[in-house]
């Protein structure tokens, strides 16, 4: 059986398409956003994403929506992160991403070494979604 | 690149464990925990999961863990959701169903007019779920 499971961003304000622009200009991809308007749904903003899905560099999904408060009442919360990790091999990479999805948010617990060996940091972008990032140490 | 992107859930009140087990006895696979002893933690925080990790019988990944002792407090919302798409399957449709157990379904898996079925719920340890039945996504977007 065919199946996929990842993190579901809800943008609120109507920013989901700078968001998925955002996330793309970080994590590279491609993107393809269906909105409200060519889906033929009345009573919300017809330019408004419906969904947006990127597949990054890496190869990986993330989903990307506006939540129109016509439609649905979203609230932000910290139960769910974002985790994105990685081998020591690609640390470059992840310490970039790392980087640029602070950009404008603010770093909660920067990158640096963690207790349990790997290098390790906490963020909330500037849409309020919050990120882990871990890199593998080099031995594991 | 060996880069893997996934949830990661937060309990409150010492529950991860309760809810990885959860996930685990609905998804199949297999579950790691560490607990917060391994990080030298000691008393009755020591075991509080620091890090949990399934990684299901089909290969999906989800990560969880308790708040740590220090800043206990969970924020629950909906902001971000755990998605599950994939081709409708009565498996599937089982997960929606032993997922959704004890907690409140907030749209019922349905046809939908996208041609896939689509439902909503929050689990009983307050964590949103979202599950899309039909095709896969298209597998290579473009701009």
């Amino acid at each position: 059986m065919a199946s996929r499971l990842n993190p579901y961003i809800s943008i609120l304000d109507g920013r989901a398409r700078e968001a998925i622009d955002f996330y793309h200009s970080v994590l590279g991809g491609e993107t393809l956003i269906s909105t409200f308007g060519e889906a033929g749904m009345e009573g919300v903003p017809a330019d408004q994403v419906m969904h947006g899905h990127l597949e990054t560099t890496a190869g990986y999904v993330l989903m990307v929506a506006d939540a129109p408060s016509e439609m649905m009442a979203v609230t932000a919360g910290d139960n769910i992160s974002v985790s994105i990790s990685g081998d020591a091999e690609d640390a470059e990479a992840l310490r970039g991403y790392f980087e640029g999805l602070s950009v404008g948010g603010r770093v909660n617990e920067p990158l640096a070494s963690a207790p349990w060996g790997d290098e390790f940091g906490m963020l909330t972008d500037k849409f309020g979604i919050n990120w882990m990032v871990n890199i593998a140490g080099p031995e594991s | 690149m060996n880069v893997r992107l996934a949830p990661y859930l937060k309990f409150a009140d010492g529950q991860a464990r309760a809810a990885m087990e959860f996930y685990r006895s609905t998804l199949g696979g297999e579950l790691s925990l560490m607990e917060f002893r391994e990080l030298g933690v000691e008393g009755a925080a020591a075991e509080l999961v620091m890090h949990g990790k399934l990684v299901t019988e089909h290969g999906l990944v989800l990560y969880g863990s308790d708040a740590p002792p220090i800043s206990p407090e969970v924020r629950l919302g909906e902001q971000v959701m755990v998605s599950v798409m994939g081709q409708d399957s009565p498996e599937a449709r089982a997960w929606f169903g032993a997922l959704s157990a004890g907690g409140e379904v907030t749209m019922p898996l349905e046809l939908q007019p996208w041609g896939d079925h689509y439902g909503e719920f929050v689990d009983r340890f307050g964590v949103p779920w979202m599950f899309d039945l039909g095709e896969l996504p298209d597998s290579e977007p473009s701009d």
